[in-house]
């Protein structure tokens, strides 16, 4: 065997040796569910985050030994800060996806060696100002995302003031959102009024949601029963004369009214309709 | 998901080529060494079914006369010297996100013909029918073609309904010549009320019963297995049967707990963020479209109405009569308030880089006012857009005239939208796909514009 067949044995069995760790590796995040493929700029992307979210901590471990690792997705895994420790090494990684996770401040540490990293997000994790300012060395990151965690507008200002470059996401403030305003129901049937005969009304069967609107034409209050599916009356409320009341309702109900004495009127049986309930001068 | 684009000289251009041969598995995994740039990985096409009018939306025209400008105002948006119809504030703001095209147009003037050519990319031949397989594929189905989804995943979905024109469903909105394996979808939204508008679903929607136990499920499959067995049906491919049964196989995966079943759970998300979106369809519709890329589905498709009255009776944006106060009290606030939710949800989650949002409609609407107050078809010009992943935001691109009745500048078509489509996909737009009687087709007959 010459000298140059030994060398070239040598380099191709050392690559198939690297090789070979690198594919036990990807076989071992497989089995956690990973799910492995290539990056649009070459290297693998790693994700975890569809069928892979049972991964915890020691999951991590065989990423260890992969060397161009350039995006991973552990959103929504079980990983908290100290499996982060297994990725301190990925040097070309340039996407980290740790949202929806447990990791909190003690997790950058671990990154201060990823040089290349992009983009980072930590929305929705246990991160707060005091170790988003620990981010100060990753010179390259462009993308932050940090809603829904303990960071505050002036801990995102700081740091934006140590990297000009980077973009950070705080997101909006839920409990600012006003609910859109629902239109009041537009009655589409009038209801017919059955005055007092003295019999008790039939009892309410079950039926679809609907809405149910009163007015009171009368000169003095009224008050409104539901009939319950038992049959006994149930007190809703009183409505002032000239007064309109919506109530939710279903279909097939039966809504008894009195006077202030509690003399029975008259009532109203509602239908899928939303119904429109005068109540009649008397 | 490895994506079906690596094709086998990508694999041998790479750099680890030859020494991966001992290595099989490797091989799969490391294969081109490229240097495009990040694409997005996940599409949600926006369809404002009827045809918007683009002077009520994103081509005001303040300075034309005042039957052709109309009565609203234009407001400016957070990128200087673009504006948006003053009854867009909340989308105004995230201009910066968007690329808007204002000189697309083609000459198909009919309801049918016009969303056939915005959604599939050509020109409509013959009389159309919606289940004929020489279709063309929708852009939805064609995107899906190219994405390998988990199993238990629907690779597109279509919401909330199908598209009809006075009860005749619509050609162009399927998987045409790519097969049956490729027609969306269609998941009903389990939520959100019709926003001052009708109610009527008319499709047959896949709609997921999720209070159904799993062991009943299984139990179902599982007698269903039987009874294929004893039946001797489970022979042959392409037929209805075999296209029913893979529908049955999907429901089942879905209900049996693929990520997309969470996903399809809108009692899972956090009101407020449901309050974000508006408790109307729309805003339901496009939170579940989050949801289901979220959990991996490639690409979904969102009719974007104020109710889920699937054609006709005028819940579409079909405005021929009483146009305006249509726009202003219905369809634009709708419109507005559900998307910017969807751009604000996806930029906030840290997912707006990595999904294209794609703004697509029949036509536009004439520049003359008709006598009933309102806008009638006008495919001469109209404006579409896309935004976010790997778009170039803030921009707009060709120009209609005065009158925002042609182009002005930069005349594009469909087809070109398309190929831009396809381009921020990574999807090459020149690939060459054989139909089922293995005709071959280039998929697009356009050029990508400049908006990456």
């Amino acid at each position: 065997m010459t000298p140059f067949a030994v060398l070239f044995l040598f380099i191709f069995s050392s690559m198939a040796w690297a090789l070979g760790k690198e594919s036990s590796a990807i076989n071992k995040l497989k089995e956690s569910g990973g799910i492995i493929s290539s990056a649009d700029s070459g290297g693998l992307r790693i994700e975890f985050h569809l069928r892979g979210r049972d991964l915890q901590d020691e999951g991590l471990e065989p990423a260890q030994s992969l060397k161009d690792v350039r995006l991973l997705n552990l959103r929504d895994t079980k990983i908290t800060s100290a499996g982060i420790k297994h990725i301190e090494g990925m040097k070309s990684l340039r996407r980290l996806h740790l949202e929806r996770t447990q990791v909190d401040d003690a997790c950058i540490d671990y990154l201060a060696g990823l040089q290349q990293l992009e983009y980072l997000n930590l929305y929705s994790t246990k991160i707060t100002d005091q170790g988003l300012q620990k981010l100060k060395g990753l010179k390259s990151l462009k993308q932050l995302f940090v809603w829904q965690t303990g960071v505050t507008d002036e801990g995102i200002q700081k740091l934006e003031k140590e990297l000009p470059a980077l973009k950070i996401i705080g997101g909006i403030d839920l409990d600012k959102i006003v609910p859109v305003k629902k239109a009041p129901p537009r009655p589409t049937e009038d209801l017919k009024w059955i005055p007092s005969t003295g019999e008790i009304p039939p009892r309410s069967i079950s039926g679809d949601n609907t809405t149910i609107i009163f007015q009171n034409q009368m000169k003095q209050k009224v008050k409104i029963f539901w009939v319950e599916y038992n049959g006994k009356l149930r007190l809703y409320g009183e409505i002032v004369p000239g007064g309109t009341r919506e109530q939710n309702t279903f279909s097939k109900a039966s809504w008894l009214v009195t006077d202030m004495e509690d003399t029975y009127l008259g009532y109203f049986r509602t239908s899928t309709k939303v119904g429109k309930a005068l109540i009649p001068k008397i | 998901m490895v994506s079906l684009q690596h094709t086998r000289r990508d694999f041998l251009k790479s750099s680890i080529g030859l020494a991966g041969l001992s290595v099989p598995s490797l091989f799969s995994l490391v294969s081109q060494a490229s240097t495009q740039a990040p694409k997005a990985k996940s599409c949600i096409v926006l369809y404002t079914w009827g045809g918007m009018s683009h002077y009520e939306s994103f081509d005001p025209k303040p300075n034309a006369p005042s039957d052709i400008r109309g009565e609203f105002k234009p407001i400016p948006t957070a990128t200087p010297g673009i504006q948006f119809c003053e009854h867009l504030p909340l989308l105004a703001k995230h201009s910066e996100k968007m690329a808007i095209v204002r000189s697309i147009h083609h000459r198909h003037g009919g309801h049918q013909q016009g969303m056939y050519v915005s959604l599939t990319g050509h020109d409509p031949e013959g009389g159309l029918k919606a289940k004929k397989r020489n279709n063309w594929p929708s852009l939805t189905s064609m995107i899906s073609r190219f994405n390998e989804p988990l199993a238990g995943t629907p690779r597109a979905i279509k919401l909330p309904y199908s598209m009809y024109d006075n009860g005749t469903l619509m050609a162009g909105d399927y998987g045409g010549w790519l097969g049956s394996a490729y027609d969306p979808v269609i998941i009903k939204t389990p939520a959100g009320e019709p926003f001052q508008g009708v109610t009527r679903y008319t499709d047959k929607a896949l709609n997921l019963k999720l209070n159904v136990k799993k062991n009943r499920i299984k139990e179902r499959s599982s007698l269903l297995h039987d009874l294929d067995n004893q039946l001797g049906t489970k022979n042959g491919t392409g037929t209805e049967y075999d296209q029913l049964d893979r529908y049955r196989q999907m429901a089942a995966d879905l209900l049996l707990g693929s990520p997309v079943h969470d996903a399809y759970d809108l009692e899972k998300e956090d009101q407020r963020v449901r309050d974000m979106y508006g408790d109307h369809i729309c805003g339901q519709t496009l939170l579940l479209s989050r949801r289901l890329v979220e959990a991996g589905v490639p690409v979904v498709q969102a009719l974007c109405s104020a109710g889920d009255l699937a054609g006709g009776g005028g819940d579409n944006w079909d405005t021929h009569r009483n146009h305006f106060p249509k726009m202003k009290d219905r369809l634009l606030p709708v419109f507005d308030r559900s998307v910017s939710a969807l751009l604000t949800d996806l930029e906030q989650r840290g997912m707006l880089d990595e999904t294209l949002v794609v703004f697509l409609t029949d036509f536009g609407r004439t520049p003359k006012i008709n006598g009933n107050g309102g806008r009638d078809h006008h495919p001469g010009v109209y404006s579409v857009a896309l935004a976010g992943g790997g778009i170039r935001g803030g921009q707009v691109y060709g120009s209609s005239d005065s009158r925002g009745a042609e182009p002005e500048s930069n005349a594009c078509s469909p087809a070109d939208f398309h190929a831009t489509v396809y381009a921020a996909l990574g999807i090459d737009h020149k690939a060459v796909l054989h139909d089922q009687g293995g005709r071959p087709f280039n998929i697009c007959d356009g050029e990508p514009l400049p908006l990456l």
